[in-house]
């Protein structure tokens, strides 16, 4: 696979302790396109195996807008449901400048290790001295290791090392979409995660084509006057929750955006240091990077001030445990008593629709009303929209907000970049399979 | 004519460092960008811009706006997070002189006009 | 076809400017190259080579490391119809000087123009712009790319204006005119300025930038700036221009064939530790390389010796190899010396220790000019040794091989090993 492509699948035995690599068939993305569409097929490939299969979007990493998500599929230890999880943040895009398009990861290890793929090299490396720290410590660990702090982590903290049913996938150093438990996979695999740097270089069938047709899409979404607004607290208004920006307004630090992605979907809530600090702080830790609505809505609904909301965020974060998971079931009432709670956690987290995408988020559109009406029909489109974004490896939030992402013009850019002719019935066929 | 920063209003997408890479490489990659999102410290949530030009290096800052040129010493004071140095690999920027069709690809580029064109 | 055997000096002292000459060569199609360090250069019998090339870095260094056996080397290579080609701290190192260990090398009578005995006014960067020497001062007034001129004696029909970047080699004046192959006519918009331009015009207009000096069968071919720069084409013409004249189709056809035979005896790696081997390089490359990019943000320099390095020149080595890994991948068969294989790997998994060590000393406010030092110096290792397993392997098939480097496995004690043990 030529365009678009670092043309690998990497295939990890934890089990044998081996990497191997196959070619990406041209064929393979003629048939499935990308991103969910072939992480499935690799995950039905090596089934047997309690396969962890980590794609990229075919537009993952280019200049169509919001190409900033990468996935993760596997099945669920908690729903039994093979699912699909989105990786956001600079993670994504990473993941395909470090070498592979898609990684599987099979079996179990012996003992902890982590995975660092680099430059299209792959190590399984002892994760000895990580193992049984929290996700920010095993990040910053992995990062002074390596020497860059740019390195992009999937960690998972003490939740999944233990075996939590609400143990996540972290990001760097925040929570993630996972609502699925895959921290606990994880853990089960003795895997303590993923580190990923590369510098890739990403050819295109048709370069001016492409880059001319995203910038005229990127034009179109700009009229859109919602990009005026940044953050979490006004997603919250735009869905009908009242005061959440008043509430947080004190302790908002900036708010910053996944890999081109128009709308800063994440905000960061200074705890510990001055929130009109423009000026790099000198505490090291002056407060959090949240990214998760429903969970900071969760804490808000307790009753908690937007400070100790900012601390359970951080503390879930740090222990790698599903922050709204957290605010939902544990039942609990001060902050000492959620931190303390995260183990004898007990309850379910509601998955919508056939229970294949996170409900991290919103399962409707945001800021535009897309002409949609009713239940059914909103349930309908938010699975279809979920599963498009992460075929083509769309922030999936964004994708909710804005109608110029149509799937025409995915289709197209994808065609232009890759060389390949993909239509809509190539796209349909994917999706019915993905939803099974 | 040049390269206008507002460091306040950039949400560190890196939108910016892809595409001028882009122009120099002629495929989508990060590594010949001029312009650069600087993003090394994360968990402080401190975030801004490096720009080099052919004799200086613009680093724009949230708290404002640094120019330094090519050749002065660092700050010793300043915590060594900021090049003082210009990036040896990268070539100046060029304001995209051979691109007439989008002028600065950074300024076309940028989802939150965050950079202009002065 | 028969390429002329270009040996490359990539020992100590030297910076990177011998991977321009690198990247010239192979895309002008000499593929005979020769990677050599000072130890070769002293203990062996160099008059093999067509061509020996020195590059800049700092002249002192290079002098020190070479000595005097490596530098009456030199001189035999070229009196017995070696061409020597020298440019920045390789042009100052032939010419007369009074200074040790330069006192080693005096084999052209060649004086430079950008000597003072008063310490020169430098508007910018002292570091760059001067350095000691004896009682003098040698300065750099300007820097960046500079006009040059071709002169009657290079071409008696028309002469031809090209540009080069200078980065602190010499203006020079030569015994005798008719050795000055190419003046210094102007500078260009690009060029800096680090004294007046009074001063800048006096010191080097007029004066030689390339110098052309014969010594019995062979000659010496200074030049003052870079002109094996990679963006500056027709400058490398030049140079290329000037093998082919010197050199041009040296070997004949018996001589090819009885290389071919001698590569015959090479080691050939194929299968799992041809892979194995690969797949090190390409670990540790990566390593480095993603260390290297974290570097080039930090405001730090090193002064080693008379020279200064900053972190950005380490991914100059680097990305010089890493470039070459994918067109090395493709084959199946590698052609290695013995001993290449511990020797690249060591020096790989070296350099990444210590840069992950240095980039730790620096965010730790920590002295690190020893593990600088120390990197360089494995850098020289390891890209010797990458481009000697590069150019064997890919460019076998043309019969050209490289006699010298059995030499590295027969001999005692190795730069490699050199730097190996200073560090235990």
């Amino acid at each position: 696979m030529e365009y678009l492509s670092t043309d690998k699948i990497l295939v990890i035995d934890l089990n044998a302790a081996q990497v191997e690599e196959e070619e990406l068939d041209e064929s393979l993305v003629q048939e499935k396109i990308g991103g969910i569409g072939i992480t499935k097929y690799l995950y039905d490939k090596y089934k047997e195996d309690d396969p962890i299969v980590i794609g990229t979007g075919l537009l993952t990493g280019t200049t169509y807008p919001a190409s900033a998500s990468a996935q993760i599929t596997a099945k669920s230890p908690v729903t039994g449901k093979v699912c699909h999880c989105p990786v956001i943040y600079k993670l994504g895009v990473e993941i395909k400048y470090s070498g592979f398009d898609y990684i599987v990861v099979k079996g179990r290890s012996e003992s902890p290790v982590y995975l660092w793929i680099h430059d299209g090299v792959a190590d399984i490396s002892d994760a000895a001295d990580v193992w049984g720290k929290d996700v920010w410590e095993s990040t910053d660990a992995l990062r002074k290791f390596v020497g860059d702090d740019l390195l992009q982590t999937m960690m998972i903290g003490p939740a999944g090392e233990k075996g939590s049913d609400y143990a996540q996938v972290c990001y760097n150093h925040w929570t993630s979409p996972d609502r699925f438990g895959f921290g606990k996979l994880f853990g089960s695999k003795n895997l303590k995660g993923f580190a990923f740097r590369g510098m890739g270089l990403i050819e295109i069938a048709e370069p001016e084509d492409y880059v001319e047709h995203s910038l005229e899409i990127l034009k179109a979404v700009k009229e859109n006057s919602f990009l005026e607004k940044k953050g979490i607290a006004h997603i919250l208004t735009a869905l009908g929750e009242e005061g959440v920006e008043e509430w947080i307004e004190s302790v908002t630090h900036r708010h910053s955006a996944d890999y081109f992605t128009p709308y800063a979907t994440n905000t960061a809530l200074f705890l510990d240091e001055d929130p009109g600090l423009l000026e790099e702080s000198k505490k090291d830790e002056p407060g959090v990077l949240v990214s998760d609505i429903y969970a900071l809505l969760g804490f808000k609904k307790m009753g908690f001030s937007a400070v100790d909301a900012g601390r359970a965020l951080k503390a879930c974060a740090k222990y790698g445990i599903d922050p709204f998971a957290v605010a939902d079931l544990c039942g609990k009432i001060t902050l000492e008593e959620i931190k303390n709670s995260f183990d004898t956690i007990s309850g379910a987290v509601a998955i919508p629709g056939r229970g294949l995408f996170t409900p991290w988020c919103p399962t409707g559109p945001i800021f535009n009303d897309f002409g949609l009406s009713g239940e059914d029909e909103i349930m309908a489109w938010w699975e279809r929209r979920q599963a498009v974004s992460m075929i083509f490896g769309i922030q999936p939030i964004f994708s909710l907000m804005c109608p110029e992402l149509t799937e025409e013009s995915m289709l197209e850019l994808a065609s232009q970049g890759t060389g390949l002719e993909l239509t809509r019935e190539t796209l349909d066929a994917v999706i019915d399979k993905i939803f099974g | 004519m040049g390269i206008k920063i507002n460091a306040l209003k950039c949400t560190n997408c890196m939108a910016c460092e892809m595409v001028c890479s882009y122009h120099r490489d002629d495929g989508f990659a990060f590594l010949s960008a001029c312009i650069v999102a600087y993003r090394a410290k994360e968990k402080k949530d401190y975030f801004g811009m490096l720009l080099k030009e052919e004799d200086v290096l613009i680093v724009a800052r949230p708290e404002g706006l640094e120019i330094n040129k090519i050749g002065e010493e660092a700050d010793p004071d300043k915590e060594a997070d900021a090049s003082a140095k210009p990036m040896l690999l990268r070539e100046g920027c060029d304001l995209c002189e051979d691109m007439d069709d989008y002028g600065p690809m950074c300024v076309a580029f940028c989802p939150v006009d965050a950079i202009t064109l002065d | 076809m028969n390429h002329p055997k270009i040996g490359i000096y990539a020992g100590s002292g030297t910076s990177h400017s011998w991977l321009w000459f690198v990247d010239l060569f192979e895309n002008a199609g000499f593929y005979d190259l020769v990677f050599l360090d000072e130890f070769f250069v002293e203990n062996n019998d160099i008059k093999a080579l067509d061509v020996l090339v020195v590059s800049g870095g700092d002249t002192f260094a290079v002098a020190q490391s070479l000595g005097k056996k490596g530098g009456r080397n030199i001189k035999s290579f070229v009196e017995q119809g070696g061409v020597y080609i020298g440019s920045c701290a390789g042009a100052y190192l032939p010419m007369k000087s009074s200074q040790k260990p330069l006192d080693w090398f005096n084999f052209v009578d060649v004086k430079i123009t950008n000597l003072s005995k008063l310490f020169p006014s430098a508007e910018v960067q002292t570091c760059k712009s001067c350095a000691a020497y004896g009682y003098d001062f040698v300065f750099h007034p300007v820097r960046e790319a500079v006009s040059l001129k071709t002169t009657s004696f290079f071409d008696k029909g028309r002469s031809s204006v090209f540009k080069a970047p200078l980065y602190g080699g010499p203006g020079m004046k030569a015994h005798d005119p008719s050795w000055v192959l190419a003046v210094y006519e102007g500078f260009t918009p690009k060029t800096a300025f680090f004294t007046t331009s009074e001063i800048a015009e006096k010191t080097l207009l007029g004066n030689g930038a390339v110098v052309r000096v014969p010594l019995k069968q062979g000659c010496f071919y200074l030049l003052g700036p870079h002109l094996e720069h990679p963006k500056f084409k027709q400058a490398n013409q030049f140079i290329i221009d000037a093998v082919i004249r010197e050199k041009g189709m040296a070997q004949d056809p018996v001589e090819s064939k009885n290389n071919k035979d001698s590569y015959a005896t090479k080691e050939k790696m194929s299968g799992k530790q041809a892979k194995e081997l690969l797949l090190c390089i390409k670990r540790e490359l990566s390593n480095s390389r993603i260390v290297a990019g974290s570097l080039e943000f930090l405001p730090v320099q090193w002064l080693i010796g008379q020279k200064v390095y900053s972190p950005q020149k380490v991914r100059v080595y680097l990305e010089s190899m890493w470039k070459r890994l994918r067109a090395l991948e493709k084959n199946k068969v590698l052609i290695v010396e013995p001993g290449l294989y511990d020797r690249i790997t060591t020096a790989a998994i070296q350099i990444t220790i210590e840069l992950r060590k240095i980039k730790q000393q620096l965010d730790e406010n920590q002295d690190s000019l020893k593990t600088a030092t120390l990197i360089f110096d494995l850098l020289h290792v390891l890209s010797i040794s990458f481009f000697d397993l590069y150019f064997a392997t890919m460019f076998n098939s043309s019969g050209q091989y490289h006699e010298h480097t059995n030499a590295h496995a027969l001999k005692g004690t190795t730069n490699y090993e050199r730097v190996m043990t200073s560090e235990s």
